[in-house]
């Protein structure tokens, strides 16, 4: 059995990357390796797949993946492989290896609702060009959020 | 004409950053029948919690969901990440009763209940499918055929094809050959540019980590669209204009409009209230090819 059957156990959405046979279809059709070579999403697979999944939680590269999903709409195995990288982030989060831009922007998210936060001014700018104002925070995304483990991430 | 009525999801972007883009979509509804209902309590999709805790994204989805139930209401986006976060979102909490089981008990901690009477839509679907091109090509009077458009739809209109396959979005779209913005195309007359990598992402997900790399791959496809001969890009995702808006050089700028933009010249709509002027990049030479 191979080292990486704990992960693969506790994480169903990791189960699939056993069907990997690492032809390297997902790196040869990504837009990002395309832009930076030192990114190889089949290497995270791989590594992923053999219990060294440490390494690529704490590789800040793990966070380049655009979500695309040419990959795994590629993929010959439906190793789902843009999904596999999404729950190594959702793991790197909860490790505490997530970059500061993106828990600057969930932030946003709880605090105000939305990414860009709506005031007085956007909504006379907005009535302005005949659009509509929009309703004010009510703070529920935040009650949401505080259910969450995500939480513990934000305030840290 | 039965006016089909919808729950218009803006989401983050689009009523701050990208309002000639909402200007179009609500003159283009208006003129093809279709009424856009604004509710209040729609707030971010979900989406940017994505990468950080699926759970929390599916969580706000979930929320957002509801807000349209109670409408007794269909959604419509104008964000592809809207529209793919949205639709995988009520997807999952379909098909999956320990999850949604999980979600109600989260939600009614805020007095919601997801029961999974809504739907998603992305507004190219809407006109894609629900109202179709030869509804839309009876009431062109405005014939674009002296405009070369080359079309990007964007990651999330169209993959990952799991999803909107399993989801029923019509018509079903081929991971390798999406074909809606090209059938908006042809119906307003104007000529298709094809060109290498269309179906590429924009780069628009590395905008927070590694802007550099966001605009070197918004920036290619913008140098291959114009190597082409395009007059503009046509996009259907607010992050997708905005990216290939601010990855150009001043001096060689490349038109991006919004489909309903497009849409709507041809419907022969006063070119002032599709929010041109409201574009990152000015569409005066388009305007003046038209002569508009």
């Amino acid at each position: 059995m191979e080292r990486g059957s704990a992960l693969l156990t506790d994480r169903s959405a990791l189960n699939t990357i056993r069907a990997c046979y690492q032809c390297a279809k997902c790196t040869s059709g990504c837009p990002v390796a395309a832009l930076d070579p030192g990114y190889n999403p089949r290497r995270f697979l791989r590594l992923a797949a053999i219990g060294e999944e440490e390494a690529v939680l704490r590789d800040g590269k793990l966070w380049y993946c655009l979500a695309c999903f040419t990959c795994q709409e590629r993929c010959p195995e439906e190793a789902r492989p843009a999904e596999v990288l999404l729950a190594l982030k959702n793991l790197a989060c909860e490790r505490g290896f997530a970059p500061a831009a993106l828990l600057a922007a969930a932030r946003l998210v709880a605090a105000d609702g939305r990414l860009y936060n709506i005031d007085e001014f956007h909504n006379e700018y907005r009535e302005d060009e005949g659009l509509p104002a929009l309703d004010e925070e009510t703070g529920i995304l935040g009650k949401l959020l505080a259910l969450t483990g995500l939480q513990g991430r934000l305030e840290g | 004409m039965t006016v089909q009525r919808y729950a218009l999801f803006l989401g983050c972007n689009v009523p701050v950053r990208n309002l000639g883009y909402e200007l179009a979509a609500r003159r283009v509804a208006e003129a093809l029948g279709i009424e856009l209902v604004d509710l209040p309590g729609f707030r971010c999709c979900g989406y940017p919690l994505k990468a950080l805790d699926s759970y929390a994204a599916l969580l706000v989805a979930a929320h957002n969901l509801c807000q349209a139930e109670a409408a007794g209401l269909p959604i419509v986006t104008l964000c592809n990440a809207c529209s793919g976060t949205l639709t995988e979102a009520d997807l999952e909490l379909k098909e999956d009763a320990a999850l949604r089981e999980r979600v109600n008990q989260d939600l009614a901690r805020v007095d919601l209940h997801y029961q999974g009477t809504t739907q998603v839509r992305h507004f190219l679907r809407v006109l894609d499918n629900e109202i179709g091109w030869e509804a839309s090509r009876g009431r062109i009077s405005r014939p674009l055929d002296n405009l070369h458009i080359a079309v990007h739809y964007g990651c999330h209109y169209f993959r990952p094809t799991r999803v909107f396959h399993s989801y029923g979005a019509e018509p079903r779209e081929d991971a390798e050959a999406p074909a809606a913005l090209d059938r908006l195309v042809a119906a307003t007359g104007a000529i298709n540019v094809s060109y290498d990598g269309r179906n590429d992402c924009c780069g628009g997900g590395l905008l927070g980590l590694r802007p550099d790399l966001a605009q070197e791959q918004a920036g290619r496809k913008v140098r291959e669209v114009q190597r082409r001969g395009a007059d503009a890009l046509l996009v259907a995702c607010p992050t997708c204009g905005l990216n290939f808006s601010n990855s150009q050089p001043a001096d060689q700028e490349l038109t991006i409009l919004y489909f309903p933009q497009l849409l709507g010249l041809a419907l022969g709509l006063d070119p002032d209230e599709l929010g041109l002027e409201l574009n990152q990049i000015p569409a005066d030479g388009l305007r003046e090819k038209l002569g508009v």
